[in-house]
């Protein structure tokens, strides 16, 4: 059954009341997310390698009549959803995963390398990307979070869209580069990024796991940090924010998508939940059941680093 | 202002054992570096990453926490919970470069001498690294 | 017809060289379009409003508080941008920070020092709006120069810069533009734009239209007509006053000290955004509070679309 005739039914049937999804958007390679509440809509839902928002942002946003709702679900906001229903804020059987598995989201920056580009240029065939007649390997036409995405479809789901043919690209360790840099080097490399930053909060506000009703960011008592989009205040605001989501993060890369500045900034949070999976053995939003990793403990956790 | 630039650390020291080994290292007249300035938790799981961050946003050249050992915490199992944030703490200031500028230690009540040791240490290695380079961009709050 | 057709046509080179004589910057837009070396500027508020500037400094000394105000240097810089964005300048941030007494003299000293030049724009991009709110692609109103990159050099009105009349296919390449532009100009808002929002306030549409809308900021900081700012104290004994750039999408942009909070829904804000630029500000100042640069469009993460929410609520009320 394809993605648009099971939302459809769904509606049909009235099992939800709305289908959380994407839909053309008003420029070439844009989507946009959209709640589905009459089946007659459903033609506009699409699927395509322009979806990078990660619509699990909006279970929290919905519109009070909507008490069921399905929403269209890549690996990662499936890992969006399990972990929001781990962290209680929404309830499984009000939930319907619609899962897709996903090919990668393309980096539509790299698409405006090429002047005046129109959508009926660029197709995908397989593992590659044609772009006016040139193929690339779409490996590198994708986000930094889709190359090391860990979890194309979604693990927990109730409805499996089967889908044609979707290549399965090796996983890349894209922080190795930067890991390999000498000290100096990746401090100049964050504090050039961390300056640009304005403190617009996009990559916060696109974040499904970050829903604080007042962000720590604009606490005034206490102050952790100023509105001054300064380094010193970036700094705090994006490592403050990389702890908060240490062993929630789900890897999906919205952050990045949405800086209007395209800085690298989801290199912190795929960093953190790194040391996450190395040291305590946990992922968030893969396993419903298992405990989050910092209100447990071993007594044999890593302690070499303190004296 | 011509002395040299002495690095200030902020040190948040446990109640029950860190801060207890701080105190006995005074009253024992152990001599220690004076760079670090003490801020007294209850616990090192109170610590909260928002406070290292706070620090050296202010212009702290370091930062220390230190508190009980592994098992001998006052409320059980707060330095467990602590030990794991700090972890992670530790490994992303590690990849930005600013690796040896937040220390973590457990230092029990009885260890006056070990205290005085740590901070030594503390003090060389953020000593060598030079002053908190977020600083950069700071010009009208350091009035003369 | 915009241009005078009275300007001169100089050498790319010449151009560059003559741009090259002081401190130069060009807007994201123009980098975007031509290859210049100079540096850009991701928005033109940011070299008149700075995100971040010290307003004055103070410090506790000899048993009284000492406070030293921080006037701008005002060294000379000549800032390229693109007709919508001069627009912003003169038409809107003119008007908020010069219009009214008292003046605000850190802008009025930045503003003094900046030479502002246009450089027309040869096609509307697809987030391009300028015609819908009353500008023109190759508008020299409120610019101290003029430029328009032609086949054979560059069309310059201003002073400065000597070059040669314009040759009768010069002439001919700048009437095909003009038509050109003509045939593609997004058409005006309707002419009650304003008043029909004003009078949708209260309807059910808005909660639709807003819906999507991650309440970000990212719009506002890059919008050359936004000018919301907000005003903090660092330090204590001794600090400084901060001006800042603030967002009327953050929660607590109308948090009162009382703790109310009129727009503490996300659709409030949403609202408000609309109404200001396409309603409060063209009913009090006669000109839209937006310049249609696109800006916002094509930066929005989840492309909420700013030109589709006023074209819907219009259409309600029609």
């Amino acid at each position: 059954m394809t993605l648009r005739d099971a939302a459809r039914k769904l509606l049909e049937e009235h099992k939800v009341q709305g289908v959380l999804g994407y839909r053309k958007g008003s420029l070439p390679f844009r989507t946009r997310p959209y709640l589905f509440r009459d089946p007659c809509e459903i033609e506009e839902l699409v699927f395509n390698p322009f979806c990078g928002l990660n619509l699990a942002r909006y279970l929290l946003f919905l519109p009070q009549e909507v008490e069921r709702v399905a929403i269209v679900a890549k690996g990662c906001d499936g890992r969006a959803c399990v972990a929001l229903v781990r962290e209680n804020r929404l309830r499984r059987e009000n939930l319907l995963i619609l899962g897709v598995p996903c090919p990668g989201m393309v980096d539509t920056r790299k698409l405006a390398e090429w002047e005046g580009l129109k959508e009926h240029e660029v197709t995908l065939r397989g593992g590659e990307i044609v772009v006016r007649g040139v193929a690339y390997p779409l490996a590198s036409f994708l986000d930094a979070s889709c190359r090391r995405c860990r979890y194309r479809s979604p693990l927990v789901y109730d409805i499996l869209v089967e889908s044609g043919e979707v290549p399965s690209l090796p996983q890349e360790d894209t922080l190795r580069e930067l890991r390999s840099l000498p000290e100096e080097k990746r401090w100049e490399f964050f504090r050039k990024e961390l300056s640009r930053c304005i403190r617009c909060y996009a990559c916060r506000n696109a974040c499904p796991m970050c829903y604080c009703k007042e962000c720590f960011a604009e606490s005034h008592k206490p102050s952790f940090l100023h509105p001054s989009p300064t380094l010193r205040d970036n700094f705090v605001f994006h490592i403050g924010r990389a702890m908060h989501l240490a062993g929630r993060c789900v890897e999906c890369g919205a952050c990045e998508r949405a800086c209007p500045l395209r800085i690298p900034i989801a290199t912190l949070f795929l960093a953190v939940s790194d040391t996450v999976r190395e040291h305590f053995a946990f992922e968030a939003g893969v396993d419903v059941a298992a405990p989050a990793p910092f209100v447990t403990y071993r007594e044999d956790d890593p302690n070499a680093f303190i004296r | 202002m011509n002395s040299p630039w002495e690095p200030k650390i902020v040190a948040f020291l446990c109640h029950w054992c860190s801060y207890a080994g701080a105190d006995l290292a005074g009253v024992s007249r152990i001599q220690y570096p004076p760079n670090i300035r003490v801020v007294r938790v209850p616990c090192s799981g109170s610590v909260d990453p928002l406070y290292i961050l706070k620090a050296l946003r202010e212009g702290a050249d370091g930062v220390l926490v230190s508190g009980c050992h592994p098992g001998d915490c006052h409320y059980l199992s707060g330095n467990y919970f602590a030990r794991r944030k700090f972890l992670v703490l530790h490994e992303l200031l590690d990849l930005l470069g600013l690796r040896d500028r937040v220390h973590f230690s457990w230092v029990s009540a009885s260890e006056g001498q070990r205290f005085a040791d740590v901070v030594k240490a503390v003090t060389e290695a953020v000593r060598s690294l030079g002053p908190n380079p977020l600083r950069e961009g700071e010009s009208t709050c350091d009035a003369p | 017809m915009r241009l005078s057709g009275n300007g001169v046509v100089v050498t790319r080179e010449a151009f560059l060289e003559w741009l090259s004589r002081g401190r130069t910057f060009v807007t994201e837009t123009v980098a975007r379009r031509f290859r210049l070396p100079f540096p850009s500027v991701p928005t033109p508020k940011a070299v008149l409003l700075p995100q971040h500037e010290a307003l004055y400094r103070f410090f506790w000394a000899r048993r009284t508080w000492n406070v030293h105000p921080l006037p701008p240097e005002g060294t000379p810089i000549l800032l390229l941008a693109a007709p919508c964005e001069v627009k912003a300048v003169t038409d809107v941030l003119d008007a908020v920070f010069l219009g009214n007494a008292p003046q605000d003299p850190y802008y009025a000293t930045r503003r003094k020092n900046l030479i502002l030049g246009a450089l027309g724009c040869t096609f509307f991009e697809a987030t391009c709006f300028c015609t819908r709110v009353g500008g023109h692609p190759l508008s020299r109103e409120g610019a101290d120069f003029f430029a328009l990159p032609l086949s054979s050099g560059v069309y310059f009105e201003g002073e400065g810069v000597s070059g040669r009349p314009l040759a009768s296919s010069e002439k001919e390449e700048l009437e095909a533009l003009v038509a050109d532009l003509e045939k593609t100009a997004p058409p005006p808002f309707p002419e009650k734009t304003p008043e029909y929002l004003y009078e949708a306030f209260g309807r059910d549409i808005w909660e639709d239209i807003a819906w999507g809308c991650l309440n970000c900021g990212a719009c506002t900081f890059l919008c050359p007509t936004c000018f919301c700012f907000d005003l903090v104290l660092e330090g204590r004994l001794r600090g400084a006053m901060i001006r800042t750039w603030d967002s009327c999408m953050f929660p607590k942009f109308t948090l009162h000290a009382s703790s109310h909070n009129p727009r503490s829904y996300p659709m409030q804000r949403v609202r408000q955004r609309i109404l200001h630029k396409f309603s409060y500000h063209p009913l009090r100042k006669g000109v839209f509070g937006c310049v249609g640069c696109g800006r916002c469009v094509a930066l929005c993460p989840v492309n909420w679309d700013i030109r589709e929410a006023v074209e819907r609520v219009v259409s309600c009320a029609l």
